[in-house]
């Protein structure tokens, strides 16, 4: 029974992926009719070189996002779960935590606002664009990434930094020596979360992106109102055969700690 | 002095830990503060080592005052109940932690302190590979590292099981003879204490009720507190003062006639609890053969083994 509920839910969640990766090597311009093997639409990607761009800019900016949102949200963890009670240390957590739950719309209109505002006021940024993007996805990232941090760092305890101490270490030498080891995993882990929260955002990306600044789930999206054309499953299937292994590497050395 | 603890006043929040603290200990002796969980013998230690700060008082070791140093920049060290292992460094790299922040890295002197405490050709493990008993020495070696004067020991064998407390705790006296480092124990085990150190420190509520060698502590309680927190013991009131009187003071074949209700074979000995003449429930420890229950028997004891309380 468990294993009939396991196959279904497994079914369930890879089916798409498994029809989605067939039809890239239809021959049929229609993305869900069979025409016959071909590799034509793999040809044709990598002649579209607007499609080719977007994955491009879609992963420069993700790696990006994701690099700028370890470094905020890793401070963010560390001060949410070591600076103690200072003065408003309740708002701030939650402050902190609100892109976690605020509906994406509202925070990339908010976004989209906050750019307009500091544009009249400071000349900066000029136009919405990759720039703008890039942090609007490394606010949202840097919220997940406080979370991972500051769990990890309240499960460990202060007891670790507090030997060190004892043992002679400097602030500074705690920090490199004992405290950013044990953050790691969970500073590499954030960055695989943010990486993937930006790849595949629209939203965000709808309302402060620009001319110039279309990642690949915006271009798909708009060309969904035109048709899609298998060109879009030959890349989905490039990326699939990227990432699964990539993730299935992941979970290994996980499972092997 | 070793250390020397004066007037020292501590409270966390509304609650009071500690309510005028004052003690010495000496070079290379060692001492255990023994109490109940709440009793303010932790934060005795945190404040030593510097992780608190005292709201009143002073703390001076060997003959420094410490007041306002960081844990860094204080000469003594301490070896946590959790023993605090850096779980992503090797027993090696463990004891050496202490030694690579004072630049006085040595390598010999690593293997030297693992010998020392039995676990040469351990080095290259990591502390989830070991087992608590294991963990314990590896923790105590990297304390020992830069030789400091004064080593506080939070409860060190309570994550370990029964029958390898003992032995550790034998294990533990020896190192400390061999450096000539003074301890500081903290522990609620009364059995622990008694048995390791050259002086034990009774603390209640923040304050010390009373402290002297362990057998004169166990022989003359000062309150009925202390006597009835080290071992069993009877308080029997006469003349309007309380007094406390252990069990294996009182003697089978005395002028006291009284009923055994119930009696515990303890393997050393038997615990028997006896129902006197004049309505008081006294308990006597006797070697044997102990009298069945029911049984009636006469009790006595030396008028120097009641130890008047305060």
């Amino acid at each position: 029974m468990t294993r009939l509920v396991l196959a279904l839910g497994l079914v369930f969640l890879w089916a798409p992926v498994a029809l989605l990766a067939g039809f890239a090597f239809s021959d049929a311009r229609q993305p869900f009719l069979w025409g016959g093997f071909s590799l034509r639409w793999f040809q044709a990607l990598a002649r579209n070189e607007r499609l080719l761009e977007a994955a491009f800019l879609s992963l420069s900016v993700a790696a990006g996002a994701a690099t700028l949102a370890v470094l905020a949200g890793g401070v963010l963890g560390w001060v949410l779960a070591r600076q103690g009670r200072f003065a408003g240390r309740p708002l701030f957590g939650a402050l902190a935590a609100a892109p976690l739950v605020l509906p994406e719309v509202v925070t990339g209109l908010s976004l989209l606002l906050l750019f307009v505002v500091l544009e009249q006021f400071t000349g900066w940024p000029q136009g919405r664009g990759v720039a703008t993007v890039l942090l609007a996805h490394a606010s949202l990232g840097a919220a997940y990434v406080g979370v991972l941090v500051q769990a990890r760092l309240a499960a460990l305890g202060r007891v670790l930094e507090d030997a060190a101490a004892d043992l002679g270490a400097s602030p500074l030498a705690i920090f490199r020596t004992v405290t950013l080891p044990l953050i790691l995993p969970s500073l590499a882990g954030g960055w695989g979360l943010a990486f993937l929260l930006s790849l595949d955002d629209v939203v965000l990306a709808s309302f402060t992106g620009g001319p110039g600044a279309t990642t690949l789930p915006v271009l798909l999206f708009s060309q969904l109102r035109m048709g899609p054309t298998p060109e879009a499953n030959a890349l989905a299937f490039i990326l699939l055969a990227v990432a699964v292994p990539l993730g299935g590497l992941f979970c290994w050395w996980r499972g092997g700690k | 002095m070793s250390l020397l603890v004066e007037g020292l006043f501590k409270r966390f929040g509304d609650v009071p830990a500690l309510e005028g603290v004052s003690l010495a200990v000496a070079q290379g002796e060692f001492v255990s503060l023994l109490g109940r969980s709440g009793s303010g013998k932790s934060t005795i230690l945190r404040l030593v080592a510097g992780f608190e700060a005292p709201d009143a008082g002073r703390i001076a070791i060997e003959g420094r005052d410490m007041a306002g140093l960081p844990p860094q920049a204080r000469p003594c060290a301490m070896m946590f109940q959790s023993y605090a292992l850096f779980p992503h460094l090797s027993v090696h790299e463990n004891v050496a932690y202490g030694l690579r922040r004072a630049g006085q890295y040595d390598a010999g002197r690593v293997e030297e302190l693992l010998r020392l405490v039995g676990m040469a050709g351990y080095g290259a493990r990591r502390p989830a590979q070991l087992s608590g008993g294991q963990q314990q020495r590896v923790a105590l070696a990297r304390a020992l590292a830069r030789r400091p004067p004064l080593l506080l020991l939070d409860e060190p064998l309570a994550a370990l099981d029964a029958g390898l407390r003992a032995a550790t705790g034998a294990e533990l006296r020896r190192l400390q003879r061999e450096t000539g480092t003074s301890f500081v124990l903290v522990t609620h085990d009364q059995a622990e204490a008694l048995a390791l150190s050259d002086r034990i420190v009774l603390l209640e509520g923040g304050r010390i009720v009373q402290q002297g060698p362990p057998a004169e502590v166990y022989a003359r309680p000062a309150t009925r507190f202390v006597a009835e927190f080290l071992g069993a013991a009877n308080i029997l009131t006469e003349g309007g003062r309380e007094y406390a009187l252990r069990p294996e003071d009182i003697r089978l074949g005395g002028e006291l006639p009284a009923q055994v209700l119930s009696r515990q074979f303890r393997g050393e000995s038997w615990m028997l609890e006896c129902l006197t003449g004049d309505g008081r429930v006294l308990r006597v420890s006797t070697p044997g053969p102990a009298p069945m229950e029911g049984n009636a028997v006469m009790l006595g004891w030396p008028a120097t083994a009641l130890a008047p309380l305060s």
